[in-house]
């Protein structure tokens, strides 16, 4: 579809005006090179630099040190396997439920700290007048009151003590949604792709609906939106795909001769 | 430009001939000089790396690789420098766009030719408001598109960005822009 006349002779016109001309700049700049000396241009000459075989050598040298201390110790292992382990055992019996519970205990505080610490988080978002809402706000929120390996990170240590942390967290889930203007997509909450298994589709010129809804009824597709005007078109398994499965409907797709390609659809949100 | 036309200044420029720059300048210095503001949003930086631009393109003339789309590489040489130019200065804070209070948009010169002052300033102001409502993306696949005539296949070339997400952003330019009677 041809750009509107208006914008595109608009557009052409406002570059031109404001685009400073710099063409005497260029031209000092090139006089100026022109005339350096020749004794200022810096010939190189090639040198081997030896610096550059330490990294491979060293490499080397870790190599032929560690494969044998691998092989020593598998020797030594097998040795210290015929003796006797019957005190080992018993202890180890002894400290595997203790073990059990105290690391069952330390999950539960971790979790705990874990939910203070991202609550804490969300609340001091809503004083940060910077940021502005994403997508991934859900997701990274979740993912740290889910993820136990979060207690690593600095960001959940020292967590703050239990306060009304629900109330915080509701709060400032409040605070940190900005309105969304009119034109612009809001984004959805569930992620950063909303698309999900929508695919994109790049028609060649001349292929009409019909034959958008005959390619997507050959692929058991569902047809999200066509633009005709601009050759693309949107379309969607009926059943939600795997990755795998998804990834074969689209290399079939892309070789199917109105399709120019085709790519898993992507919204993109404004980071304000 | 033609790629043969390109090539040909090129061909001039590894000579030693400044009007094969010279075209090369007239032909594309308003769209890579928008491309390069578009990025940094400060006059003064915009000119000296539009002006580095065409330096570079005059010293390393003889490494230009015919067949590839000249548009395209353009345009990924002004993006880099821009980006480059972007990070030395990156504590400074630029003025968003559409900021009304941004001189670097009232300061713009005018056409000798044309409408007089105040019209030429109020129809300028009133199609960068509405390109100042794209973001930065879809500004860049708009620019490439109406001002260097690229296909979507030839910016999906460029950018490597897959050629779908190149159309959507198009579309999605449009429609902001369809509210500004564009």
């Amino acid at each position: 579809m041809e750009m509107t006349r208006d914008l595109e002779k608009e557009y052409r016109e406002y570059v031109q005006a404001s685009a400073p001309d710099i063409w005497d700049r260029i031209e000092q700049k090139l006089d100026a090179e022109a005339q350096a000396p020749a004794e200022s241009r810096v010939i190189r000459k090639k040198v081997f630099r030896w610096q550059r075989l330490v990294l491979p050598i060293a490499a080397a040298a870790c190599v032929a040190v560690a494969i044998p201390a691998l092989f020593m110790n598998r020797e030594a292992a097998n040795m210290t396997a015929a003796e006797p382990r019957g005190s080992y055992d018993a202890a180890a019996g002894d400290a595997a439920p203790k073990a059990k519970q105290m690391r069952s205990e330390t999950v539960a505080e971790c979790e705990e700290a874990e939910y203070d610490a991202a609550a804490d988080e969300a609340a001091s978002y809503k004083t940060d007048s910077s940021l502005s809402f994403t997508a991934n706000y859900d997701t990274e929120v979740q993912s740290a009151l889910n993820s136990g390996a979060a207690m690593e990170t600095e960001d959940f240590r020292g967590a703050a003590a239990a306060g009304s942390s629900e109330a915080a967290a509701a709060e400032s889930e409040e605070a940190y949604y900005e309105e969304a203007e009119e034109d612009e997509e809001a984004c959805d909450a569930e992620g950063a792709e909303p698309g999900g298994s929508v695919l994109l589709i790049s028609l060649k010129e001349g292929v009409s609906s019909k034959e958008i809804y005959k390619l997507a009824e050959k692929y058991s597709l569902e047809v999200v939106t066509t633009y005709e005007g601009y050759g693309t078109c949107e379309l969607k398994p009926t059943e939600e795909p795997g990755e795998k499965e998804l990834q074969e409907l689209i290399d079939k797709l892309a070789e199917e001769p109105g399709v120019l390609s085709v790519d898993k659809k992507v919204i993109e949100c404004d980071p304000e | 430009m033609s790629e043969e036309q390109f090539e040909q200044c090129i061909r001039a420029i590894t000579e030693g001939n400044r009007d094969g720059l010279r075209q090369i300048y007239e032909e594309y210095h308003p769209w890579l000089y928008s491309v390069i503001y578009g990025v940094l949003r400060h006059r003064e930086r915009a000119e000296d790396v539009a002006a580095e631009l065409f330096l570079r393109i005059w010293r390393t003339a003889s490494q230009y690789k015919p067949g590839k789309g000249h548009k395209g590489y353009l345009a990924t040489i002004a993006r880099n420098m821009a980006i480059d130019e972007l990070r030395k200065y990156r504590h400074e804070v630029y003025a968003p766009p559409g900021d009304e209070g941004d001189e670097d948009t009232a300061e713009f010169e005018h056409a000798d030719d044309g409408p007089g002052p105040e019209a030429q300033t109020v129809q300028n102001i009133s199609v960068s408001e509405a390109l100042s409502k794209l973001n930065e993306k879809e500004r860049d696949v708009v620019s490439m598109k109406i001002l260097s005539d690229m296909t979507f296949q030839e910016i999906s070339d460029a950018t490597g960005i897959p050629m779908g997400t190149v159309t959507w952003r198009y579309q999605a330019a449009m429609r902001k822009l369809k509210k500004y009677n564009y």
